[in-house]
């Protein structure tokens, strides 16, 4: 996962998936939550093709992609 | 009342639930969805406003819907994600006033008699601006209906005037006319049975209740909704909000829980009520809090009963609260099956104003749960649990809509 620090915020860019670079674009919905006391950041973020559920543990740095939608045509 | 002439806002999310879901996934976005309180479940808790278009409404069975829109999108609730996104509303809604009341997952009330001088626009621009920022800063899909008025019974019926996105002015010179359009069940506490009752009288909108004599209305539903229905039609109302910084000590802590399934063995209801009283307990001891009145509530088989009993000791024990809820569930003598089960405490008092005990057994099990807490609130709720509910569907803690729990929630 590639992200950029910018106006306190970490904003997901481009991840890489199944071997394939996938370009993100606009943040459709962020907020934190906990899991088992862990923080976590969670975001909806549109993708060319799909839009995508990821999750940014902050303790671990570790990404985890938890939902993929099909975009309509 | 104050003597005051107050500015209130009030803010009522549209289809909450079911923006929410559209707004993390645009292939929902400009279909019906409902949302369902869980996978599985039959009732739809809230929908979209595409589906309201076709009849369904908040609180249809999952058939109903399908039979009006058989289109319908149907989604499980997160009430996690909603809480979390209802935290980032009240930081934005926190930059107008620091007078907030947060009345329920998706309705939050604004005193701005004193800062609405400091943005361009008064209490307007302030409405305004709240709009435009939950679009830029949450999601673009989040629309919200916002009433301005002196108080807040008149604040929320504004915002009920103009559905969905709508910004609504409840002042002294439109009152009577907008009263006039309003059925009395459009105001919060006037129910279904009362507005038949007022129906018979010939009353249905809120300014023809002026014209029913007090004494009458006395007579007919009692001291307090007389006074009550005249005052709303009047205009008059509270406009004293119940502040954030300031939430009233709790004055009960509860859990109740709708079942997948009818439970028909008493081992499932066993591991159920010792679920409830769990969290409750649970929910005590985070907010360093005791109580002395258990109660159980029980649905099933068409009947629904509940029951109480105070004691002496300052409990906040989960199997203490358990051994006495389960004790009034054995004093029911329930024979059908069971759909719902509840259990709560009142009598509540801060742990702090209770002696410490010598007895050993006592401390052994303070010491336990005080071990059990650092390890759940590390690791989440959960993570350690009594060994009887080994192997149990377990109903895991969740804000619900209403956040009737707002001193543990926020306190």
């Amino acid at each position: 996962m590639a992200v950029v620090f910018a106006n306190g915020k970490v904003l997901p860019r481009w991840m890489m998936w199944r071997g394939r670079k996938i370009e993100l674009g606009k943040v459709l919905l962020e907020y934190q939550g906990k899991d088992s006391g862990v923080p976590l950041l969670f975001y909806s973020v549109q993708g060319a093709t799909s839009s995508y559920g990821v999750v940014w543990n902050k303790d671990t740095n570790i990404w985890k992609l938890v939902e993929v939608h099909e975009l309509d045509e | 009342m104050s003597e005051l002439n107050k500015t209130i806002i009030h803010i009522d999310m549209n289809s909450y639930f079911a923006t929410v879901e559209q707004q993390a996934d645009p292939c929902l976005r400009g279909k019906p969805v409902g949302v369902l309180k869980a996978q599985g479940r039959n009732c739809i808790i809230a929908v979209s406003k595409e589906a309201k278009l076709y009849g369904v409404a908040t609180g249809s069975n999952t058939w109903e819907a399908l039979r009006l829109c058989p289109g319908i999108i149907l989604v499980p609730s997160d009430m996690d994600k909603y809480f979390a996104v209802t935290k980032k509303l009240i930081e934005i809604v926190k930059c107008y006033s620091p007078l907030i009341e947060v009345f329920s997952i998706d309705e939050m009330f604004l005193d701005v008699t004193s800062t609405q001088e400091l943005f361009e626009g008064g209490a307007t621009g302030v409405a305004v601006a709240i709009k435009e920022r939950i679009k830029d800063e949450i999601g673009e899909w989040l629309t919200c209906s916002v009433g301005i008025s002196y108080n807040k019974i008149l604040a929320k019926l504004a915002s009920e005037q103009m559905k969905p996105d709508g910004l609504f002015v409840l002042d002294r010179e439109n009152l009577d006319k907008v009263l006039a359009r309003i059925k009395p069940s459009c105001v919060c506490g006037i129910g279904y049975r009362m507005e038949r009752k007022l129906q018979k009288l010939g009353i249905t909108n809120l300014l023809q209740l002026r014209t029913l004599p007090y004494e009458y209305l006395l007579a007919q539903f009692g001291e307090h909704w007389a006074r009550f229905l005249l005052a709303t039609a009047l205009g008059e109302g509270t406009d004293i909000l119940n502040n954030m910084e300031n939430i009233p000590e709790q004055k009960s802590v509860s859990r109740t829980f709708t079942t997948f399934r009818n439970l028909e063995s008493k081992d499932q209801v066993k591991a159920l009520v010792r679920n409830l009283s769990e969290e409750v307990a649970w929910k005590l001891r985070k907010m360093g809090m005791t109580g002395r009145c258990v109660g159980i509530s029980v649905r099933g088989g068409g009947v629904s009963v509940f029951e109480r009993r105070t004691t002496r000791e300052e409990v906040d024990d989960g199997a203490l609260i358990f051994d006495m809820a389960w004790g009034l569930f054995e004093g029911l003598e329930w024979r059908s099956s069971v759909r719902f089960a509840g259990v709560w405490m009142t009598n509540l008092r801060s742990s702090r104003l209770n002696s410490q005990s010598l007895i050993p057994e006592i401390k052994k099990k303070e010491s336990i749960n005080r071990a059990m807490d650092q390890v759940n609130n590390r690791y989440g709720y959960f993570s350690l649990y009594p060994g009887r509910l080994l192997g149990a569907e377990t109903a895991r803690p969740e804000p619900n809509g209403f956040l009737g729990d707002k001193k543990f929630l926020f306190g």
